[in-house]
């Protein structure tokens, strides 16, 4: 028979392994996935409970994505981007057929990987708000061999947006 | 214990006690243990603006610190805030130990966002909280407060209707004005099935209340978008936005049947609101710009709600109820003599209603409590 004082603790664990294995597969998919560079647009300034952030639409330069498909109400509606070749798909590619794929799903016509925002500080949010209007932005992004993304770099001309910043701000 | 004291007090001189019985009261009431409720209020408001301020400081600083020293510093706090549970629960400090509970859900859910922001993840907003509420579950289960539980209540049935609304999106069969209707419709019936449930298995009453609690919040909070939506031009809704909502109507009407805590006329009034609360939302999508309609509707529910909370024993919400059969009368006649209303007679005309209504509410109040009550044998 578990006592209430176990429970707590188990109850106290569940949450912190969970936050420790999210952290784990979120750092795995940083080290070990293979680097792409996006081209970036459609800029969104926000300010929610995690911070500053940007949010953009990514040109993934796949054509016919987000079609219409059947409906299939077993299944998780997931989409899947092939990058190596580019392909979209809402069935999961071969490794075959696919050397690269990110795995997202469709609302509205519009592909979402989770790796449509970038955090940035609360200092530099306006100064990068009005830069990406007017320069070239791409993103870096890990991706494992099992789709999963994360962003690990923003770009501004192809330099660190941190970088381009200072050189913006010595310039002037 | 000084009012308490003053009333026995009353009672016997007024002779409606014996001294025994004045005795009885007085050491009964003495011996119940202090509330604190403005102590824990306080307490718990303290530990939210703490954990909302984490949350600020991991939003507006979090680039000036490394992730390594974020990421340790967090994983501290939620550990050392364990082990302060843990060690109040230990010592039997309610008050903390439940102040702590409060902290650390909201810890966790500060901790999700620090994790999203260092490796710039951006998931639906719903999402994390929809996981949030199942990982913070099992310590919400341990605290003894009503107010955790319809925190968690609240976060959990709210992100799990607009889950499953998007999902509906997602597989393309609802439009989104479709799926936020649908979320509206769908919110009550599913919360009151979970409530029965939950009073059915006589598993833990505290989560059956707080999901009560969520069925009247949500359900007058649908009752005024609907009728809003009656009031409202074409909508553009087709019939099989409430489907999910009609089979839901149809279940929670058959699984009355069995749950034990409600008597013969309690069922009878639920499955009446039960089916005015679909016929309305029936009526949001075929009928348009139908002010009367959707007030007829409005009024109805919330007589029979009020009816059943008057059987139920609840007077405040029974009060309530009415207090909103009321203002919706009064909207009625503002809405279809608007030219009227503006007028000096129309605010004199006004006036009479309202004080006429406030006259006849004196009057009946008691007689319909009354009758009410009795209906629950």
């Amino acid at each position: 028979m578990i006592t209430k004082r176990q429970g707590i603790i188990v109850a106290l664990i569940i949450p912190i392994l969970f936050l420790a294995g999210f952290l784990f597969k979120s750092h795995y998919a940083w080290l070990v996935g293979e680097r792409v560079t996006l081209s970036v647009h459609g800029f969104d300034p926000r300010d929610l409970i995690s911070g500053n952030y940007i949010s953009y639409r990514i040109d993934y330069k796949v054509p016919s994505m987000c079609g219409p498909h059947q409906v299939d109400l077993t299944r998780p509606p997931q989409a899947f981007v092939c990058l190596k070749p580019k392909i979209f798909s809402y069935e999961r590619p071969l490794s075959s057929s696919c050397d690269l794929y990110i795995k997202g799903y469709c609302r509205y016509g519009r592909f979402h990987a989770g790796i449509e925002h970038f955090y940035l500080p609360e200092k530099d949010i306006k100064k990068i708000d009005k830069l990406i209007r007017y320069h070239k932005v791409k993103i870096i992004v890990s991706i494992t061999k099992s789709g999963s993304a994360v962003v690990t770099q923003l770009l501004l001309e192809d330099t660190p947006w941190k970088t381009f910043l200072e050189s913006t701000e010595s310039s002037l | 214990m000084k009012n308490v004291s003053r009333y026995i007090q009353n009672w016997v001189q007024k002779g409606l006690i014996s001294e025994e019985q004045a005795q009885k009261i007085a050491d009964f009431e003495l011996k119940k243990q202090p509330s604190h409720f403005i102590s824990w209020g306080f307490l718990i408001i303290g530990f939210m603006v703490l954990s909302l301020g984490l949350i600020s400081t991991i939003a507006a600083n979090w680039h000036d610190i490394s992730d390594g020293v974020k990421l340790t510093i967090d994983f501290l706090a939620l550990g050392l805030t364990a082990y302060a549970l843990l060690r109040t629960q230990e010592a039997n400090k309610t008050m903390l130990f439940e102040g702590l509970i409060v902290f650390f859900i909201l810890l966790v859910l500060a901790s999700l966002g620090l994790l999203a922001q260092i490796y710039q993840l951006s998931g639906a907003w719903y999402n994390t909280l929809f996981y949030w509420s199942l990982i913070t579950f099992p310590i919400a289960l341990f605290s003894e407060r009503g107010f955790t539980h319809f925190l968690w209540t609240f976060i959990f049935a709210t992100v799990t209707c607009i889950k499953l609304a998007f999902y509906g999106v997602d597989i393309g069969i609802y439009t989104e004005n479709e799926a936020l209707f649908a979320l509206v419709a769908f919110a009550p019936l599913a919360s009151a099935m979970i409530a029965c449930s939950l009073y059915y298995l006589k598993w833990d009453n505290r989560f059956a209340n707080a999901f009560r609690f969520f069925v009247i919040l949500s359900g007058l909070f649908a009752v005024i978008i609907a009728d809003f939506t009656i009031n409202g031009p074409d909508n553009n809704l087709r019939f099989t936005t409430l489907v999910p909502s009609l089979l839901l109507s149809l279940l929670l009407i058959v699984y009355l049947a069995v749950v034990p805590q409600l008597t013969r006329g309690q069922k009878i009034l639920i499955k009446l609101i039960v089916l005015m609360y679909f016929a309305m939302f029936l009526a949001a999508i075929f009928a348009e710009n139908h002010s009367i309609l959707g007030a007829a509707f409005s009024i109805l529910i919330y007589s029979l709600s009020a009816i059943y909370f008057a059987t139920a024993c609840q007077r405040g919400l029974f009060n309530l109820l009415t207090f909103l059969v009321g203002v919706r009368f009064i909207f009625i006649y503002i809405n279809q003599l608007y030219s009227l209303a503006t007028t000096g007679v129309g605010l004199i005309l006004a006036g009479v209603l309202i004080i006429l209504m406030v006259y006849l509410w004196q009057k009946y109040k008691n007689r319909l409590l009354t009758w009410a009550e009795e209906l629950k044998q």
